[in-house]
């Protein structure tokens, strides 16, 4: 009788023990970790109204582990009154396709971005200041 | 018996420790980038469209007429865009004229605009660079 008590607790603890694993793999989903960061650059000239033109990125992944990029978002900043930042088109990257940057690589993902047609004078030879923002996650 | 107890025993210790001690091997982090750039547009030749709508006083008629770039940043064509209201362009255009500029200026007639109340008109012409100048007519035409 007490073999099979003792064998009922281990078997307990074994389970709590195995699910507790899981647990923790499952809540490791759910949360981003700090201290995960990449970078997100470039630039693209010779923009006219009208036309669409790429906008290569350059995504950095300065950790060991490969990640997946699920999105990429730019926001442009006005040069003046005269020029807002709303006469540009930019598409963002929402996860397709499918983006792994290996551990301390890069890759290259293209946008467009498009001037307004209506553009005005006040926006020749001008320079839009872009700010990126990404997410992306560990790639097994 | 006891032996068999005793390996159940041994077995269901190790799948504790093992279940205990077992790390999230398929958990995964999830990462923020960030970055700056810039987008820049081309450099163009000054704009030095012009347009002015007179009534002709002839055939309900309206010329509009200007300066226009000449030389090599600008193309030759201008289009003046006509218009029942405003704002005028291209997409609010009722008639459309076409010319070329010569020595900078440029000059071209409609044809009858005996039921137009008002007349709005708009300019434009493409610099090689791509960027397009326009010109707004100051003042509109009543009943040409």
């Amino acid at each position: 009788m007490r073999k099979y008590a003792i064998a009922a607790g281990l078997a307990a603890v074994a389970a709590v023990g195995i699910l507790g694993g899981r647990q923790l793999a499952l809540a490791g989903s759910d949360n981003s970790v700090p201290g995960h960061a990449f970078t997100l650059s470039g630039s693209v000239g010779g923009l006219v109204p009208g036309i669409r033109t790429p906008l290569r990125l350059t995504v950095a992944n300065p950790d060991s582990q490969p990640i997946r990029l699920t999105s990429a978002t730019v926001t442009a900043g006005p040069v003046g009154s005269a020029c807002p930042a709303g006469l540009l088109t930019i598409t963002s990257f929402s996860g397709t396709p499918e983006t792994i940057v290996a551990g301390r690589g890069q890759t290259v993902i293209e946008l467009t971005v498009t001037l307004s047609a209506q553009a005005p004078d006040a926006c020749k030879k001008v320079s839009f200041p872009l700010t990126y923002a990404g997410k992306a996650e560990q790639w097994h | 018996m006891a032996l068999i107890g005793r390996t159940m025993a041994a077995t269901l210790a190790a799948l504790a420790l093992a279940g205990a001690a077992g790390q999230p091997a398929q958990a995964y982090w999830r990462a923020t980038g960030s970055g700056t750039g810039t987008v820049s547009t081309a450099a163009a030749a000054a704009n030095v469209l012009t347009l002015v709508l007179t009534a002709t006083g002839s055939g309900h008629t309206v010329k509009a007429s200007g300066k226009a770039g000449s030389g090599s940043p600008y193309q030759a064509t201008i289009t003046v865009y006509l218009c029942k209201s405003s704002p005028c362009n291209a997409a609010n255009a009722a008639a459309t004229l076409t010319t070329t500029q010569s020595g900078g200026n440029y000059s071209v007639t409609s044809g009858n605009l005996n039921s137009w109340a008002t007349v709005y008109g708009q300019a434009n012409q493409l610099q090689n660079s791509g960027w397009r100048d326009y010109a707004t007519a100051p003042a509109p035409i009543s009943n040409p």
